[in-house]
């Protein structure tokens, strides 16, 4: 029996998302089969560098979330859990390293699985599991790892040189890496097409952004959480770009028709952290209730890229990485941006996931929910994995869910 | 007007009946598999205990509790939560603060002078503070559940444990009886753990006076006087602890029908 | 003389609140093995290392969710109980997901005065050492803004001379446990590390030097037990090692950041201060955040294999990621050598340590055979 978890979206631009991903990963199969180089990559690898030099990128923590959409998780964690990998460990390294390192013990992986690898790209910043991961990826499969590094800048937005200079040259280090690797030579002219097309379309997800806020809701997360993929897996093509301003039309026609997600909305929820991947179904959950989650903690477009295009696309990547931050990274800066958010986009409630495994987002949930609350916001803390089902008790779920309704709707 | 309310628990099912805001009667039996079936049997037995009234009688029912869903002859659903703030706060008109301590989870839950739930915040994964916890607990004991609040209070030291995850106090517990430790003692550190767990969750949703306990554990003495001690507050108990989520229901079914 | 160390660091705070008061000057506190000390030490500072205690955690748990590592959650909470309240400051690297968390969390929920976050890099690179020269540049004017007097060339170098004193010196004392018999038992040796991490250092230095020059003749050396060799995510506190020896072992030699990797490898004191010490801080230490996994696991490997041990105890903290995903790894390798390997995940409670002997006493029955 086939069960379908996905959320239900309301927009038609949404929609092509789940062929565009198709097609994304068919294309990797392909591309190796031809002999074309395959990095998997943690988020945060810059894929425009890669696309400029003709290497395929695929992107693990996506793939994870792929099998854990279809209920797979389970299966592939039990493996990794096989292999050593406790519990403790985040649900999507899990996953893989079941994946790599116990494959006959794995369920049929989705897509006919993953092109495999001749080298693996990690950034060392976004968090522990993905270093720990790749680098155990990188011991078992053999294959070569490059670490790429950045200043954490707990403060956010940096104007310090030297942490300008350093990412820069870590930058160079990663070209370097794959000129080894691939054995062509770096051209910029490639990069400089690709980042002003980045550019650009950063502005219009910014721009989506601020449309966001309209009453009724012209887009809720639902359709985000997917709406989002191209801009992680496709930077830097027009493609890419292409998609986003189709999306930015459809906002406007439904703002301008007074169309929301819901026929009358009577309350506006903000999703902080991860979704639960198995069981997305449950982002549409409040719309029987009137509600519509309106907003992500994840996939605001904060600003507009700062700093002019510089002619070098390397120094430019690395001073758009250093004075732009797409999260904010203490506790503090994260109180500030979820009350912002709160205000901006008129939201009644807030849901915050705490998924024991990505630890890094875990820790701020409690303090967050309390300053929340403390502000007479309600809230409601739902505990469970984003990708290994065996964690999560539907029926529980949902009686918190009722619960939180109930007391938002006695409010409105 | 006579009105339900029925409380489907994962280990017990509860129903209220009421007439205007009096209570008629009441019963308490386990689940069983079906949720449907113990809802009907929970509301016949507490029908046959009144007599004179049938099932047509009962204008309104609202069922809560996890099964609440499923019972499919109630009328509309409510949340526990709610019930179990209305119940307290209507037993009780003084409640700003219960802590109901079911099966399968601990919840705080802060409410308004009239019972109207602010907020609440429920355990995590951890099974602290639930009546699983204590059953694997009195398993390893080998007591009686019903036994080990009151054996925990003749302790003549609180041995120290710090595991309230079922699994890993299971397994501190036997470790601590092959070492010969008293089971009393063993019993009031365990009390002592889940209560200091317990008490977290009432110092996040904000321990307000007057404090009341509800669900089944509220029977466990041991608990109940922990929790006085560590928050320096009287605890006010209902008679029946159990069925305080159900009459909260029947209440709301009460509401309902005077709105009309 | 060896019991000064453990009364040390078992008064710690009260130590450290007497040497502020008797010299009016501040003390700093700081996390992890990554945060050069000489550089608080020549600001005329007491540096001491933040640690735990296995005592239950009651206030941390109002603003942090129950799976998180119980070091970071154990050292806060005791910050929440105010038994910190001495400290005129906070240094927190970038390490962890944690200990970077802590940065914020202190900042807000503390009253501490000085906190400040040094930025490490987290790959072993030229430019990542010139990028950490400069912020612990950074680092030097910010400590010069905070105690009023800029920190002089002459007393870094002097603090250099110091730090690599008691490199030595705590190197050679832990050389001790490795002679067959040993000269100094693990938990002892444990001792002196940790105080050496409290106590100023020209005080520790001239204790432990006075104590190496007699140790050999003591009159009650400890019972040469099962040699063994332990590698934890973080252990702040001596109760590992001693149990250990109560079941009839003997920790020989250790990877740990509150352990051996604090004082492996020197400062050189002929280049300029900043880059020779953001060059001993990033390239001599053994840091699964830092270093890959093959440099990682041979290092280890290799200094267990140089210690002669029958086995190896792994100890990791309960949700640190890094030694989690190293943990397999390096438990296969070490297997593959024909190393046992014990496993424990570690909770900073109570009662641990009772559960701990049982496996313990197994381990090295099984090791004896």
């Amino acid at each position: 029996m086939v069960q379908s978890t996905s959320a239900r979206k309301s927009l038609r631009t949404t929609l092509e998302v789940p062929t565009l991903r198709k097609s994304y990963y068919a294309q990797t199969l392909d591309d190796s089969k031809k002999g074309k180089k395959v990095a998997w990559c943690s988020n945060n690898i810059p894929s425009e560098i890669l696309d400029a030099m003709d290497i395929t990128s695929v992107f693990l923590e996506n793939y994870a979330t792929v099998i854990a959409s279809k209920r797979l998780a389970s299966g592939f964690c039990a493996a990794g859990e096989t292999v050593g990998f406790s519990q403790d460990v985040c649900g999507y390294a899990r996953m893989l390293m079941g994946y790599v390192l116990a494959r006959d013990k794995v369920p049929e992986p989705p897509y006919g699985g993953l092109a495999e690898p001749d080298f693996l790209l990690v950034n060392s910043y976004s968090c522990d599991s993905r270093l720990g991961w790749f680098a155990a990826m990188s011991r078992t499969l053999n294959v070569p790892l490059h670490v790429h590094d950045a200043p954490y800048q707990p403060e956010g937005p940096s104007h310090s040189a030297a942490d300008a200079e350093y990412i820069e040259r870590e930058l160079r280090s990663l070209v370097a890496f794959l000129e080894e690797q691939t054995g062509t030579k770096f051209e910029p002219d490639k990069l400089r097409a690709r980042r002003a097309i980045s550019r650009q379309t950063s502005d219009i997800m910014y721009e989506i952004s601020q449309l966001r806020k309209a009453v009724p809701s012209p887009m809720g997360s639902a359709d985000m959480f997917t709406a989002v993929w191209p801009s992680m897996y496709l930077a830097g093509t027009s493609e890419c770009e292409e998609f986003y301003n189709r999306l930015l039309a459809e906002l406007k026609e439904r703002i301008d028709g007074q169309i929301g997600i819901v026929p009358e909305e009577k309350f506006r929820i903000m999703w902080s952290g991860i979704p639960f991947w198995y069981d997305m179904r449950l982002i549409n959950y409040v719309e029987d209730f009137g509600g519509i989650v309106a907003l992500e903690s994840f996939y605001r477009t904060r600003e507009r890229r700062l700093p002019p295009q510089d002619d070098d696309p390397i120094k430019d990547m690395a001073l758009s990485s250093v004075r732009q931050r797409a999260f904010p990274s203490t506790i503090i800066a994260s109180i500030d941006d979820i009350l912002e958010a709160v205000k901006e986009y008129s939201i009644d409630g807030v849901i915050l996931s705490y998924n024991p495994s990505c630890r890094m987002l875990y820790v701020s949930q409690t303090e967050l929910q309390k300053a929340l609350e403390d502000q007479g916001i309600p809230t409601l803390g739902l505990e469970c994995d984003m990708a290994d089902e065996r964690t999560y008790s539907e029926g529980q779920v949902k009686t918190r869910l009722d619960a939180f309704v109930e007391r938002l709707l006695a409010k409105a | 007007m006579i009105t339900a309310g029925v409380d489907i628990g994962s280990s017990t099912s509860k129903a209220v009946i009421l007439d205007d805001r009096q209570i008629l009667s009441y019963s308490i039996i386990s689940t069983s598999f079906e949720s449907e079936t113990s809802a009907r049997k929970a509301v016949d037995q507490a029908l046959s205990k009144v007599g004179q009234i049938s099932q047509e009688d009962i204008r309104w029912i609202i069922a809560t509790g996890y099964g609440r869903v499923i019972v499919t002859f109630a009328n509309e659903t409510v949340t526990e939560l709610s019930c179990h703030a209305r119940g307290a706060n209507w037993l009780f008109p003084s409640v700003r603060t219960v802590l109901d301590m079911g099966g399968q989870d601990c919840k705080a839950i802060k409410c308004d002078d009239r019972g109207n739930l602010l907020n609440f915040v429920m355990n995590d994964k951890c099974a602290a503070g639930t009546g699983r916890f204590l059953e694997v607990m009195a398993r390893v004991t080998e007591l009686y559940l019903e036994d080990i609040g009151e054996f925990s209070l003749q302790a003549d030291e609180v041995i120290k444990i710090s595991s309230t995850c079922a699994v890993f106090g299971k397994s501190e517990v036997a470790s601590l009886l092959r070492q010969g430790k008293k089971k009393t003692d063993i019993l009031a550190g365990l009390h002592t753990a889940i209560s200091n767990r317990v008490y977290t969750l009432l110092r996040r949703v904000g321990i307000t006076p007057d404090f009341a306990i509800t669900g089944g554990i509220a029977k466990n003495i041991g608990v109940v006087r922990r929790l006085e001690e560590r928050s320096g507050l009287k605890v006010l108990l209902p008679d029946e602890p159990q069925i305080v989520g159900a009459l909260g229901a029947a209440l709301f079914a009460q509401d309902k029908l005077s709105n009309q | 003389m060896l019991e000064q160390f453990r009364q040390y660091h078992l008064a710690r705070h009260q130590n450290a609140r007497v040497w502020k008061e008797q010299s009016g000057s501040q003390v700093l506190g700081t996390l992890c093995c990554c945060v050069p000390e000489e550089i608080i030490h020549a600001a005329g500072i007491l540096p001491v290392r933040i640690m735990g205690e296995h005592e239950e955690t009651t206030e941390a748990d109002i603003h942090f969710p129950t799976n998180l590592c119980p070091y970071c959650k154990s050292c806060f909470d005791q910050a929440l109980k105010e038994r910190y309240d001495y400290l005129d400051g906070l240094v927190i690297p970038n390490v962890c997901n944690m200990i970077k968390a802590m940065y914020g969390f202190s900042k807000l929920l503390l009253k501490t005065p000085y906190i400040r976050f040094l930025e490490v890099p987290q790959r072993l690179s030229d430019q990542g050492v010139d990028y950490f020269t400069k912020e612990l540049r950074r680092f030097k004017e910010s400590l010069e803004d905070f105690v009023g007097k800029p920190i002089l060339d002459e007393a870094l170098h002097h603090s250099i001379d110091v730090y690599n004193e008691s490199r030595t010196l705590l190197e050679k004392v832990s050389e001790l446990r490795k002679k067959s018999p040993p000269v100094v038992s693990g938990s002892e040796v444990q001792e002196i590390v940790l105080s050496s991490m409290l106590m100023p250092k020209e005080e520790h230095n001239r204790l432990l030097a006075g104590l190496l020059d007699h140790i050999e003749e003591r009159d009650d050396p400890p019972e040469a037990g099962v040699r063994l060799f332990v590698s934890a995510s973080i252990l702040d506190d001596t109760d590992l090692f001693a149990l250990i020896e109560e079941c009839g072992g003997m920790v020989v030699a250790d990877d740990m950041p509150m352990g051996s990797r604090y004082f492996f490898g020197q400062v050189d004191s002929n280049s300029e201060p900043l880059r020779a010490l953001a060059d001993r801080y990033l390239n001599k230490i053994a840091c699964p955040r830092k270093m890959l996994p093959e440099e990682r696991l041979n290092f280890a490997t290799d200094r267990m294999l140089d210690a002669d041990v029958k086995g190896t105890i792994i100890h990791n903290m309960r949700a640190c990621d890094s030694h989690l995903y190293e943990y397999p790894l390096l438990r296969q390798q070490l297997e593959s050598q024909g190393l046992p390997v014990l496993f424990f995940r570690g909770e900073e409670t109570e009662t641990e340590k009772e559960q701990q002997r049982a496996d313990i006493e197994a381990f090295i029955e099984m090791l004896e055979d």
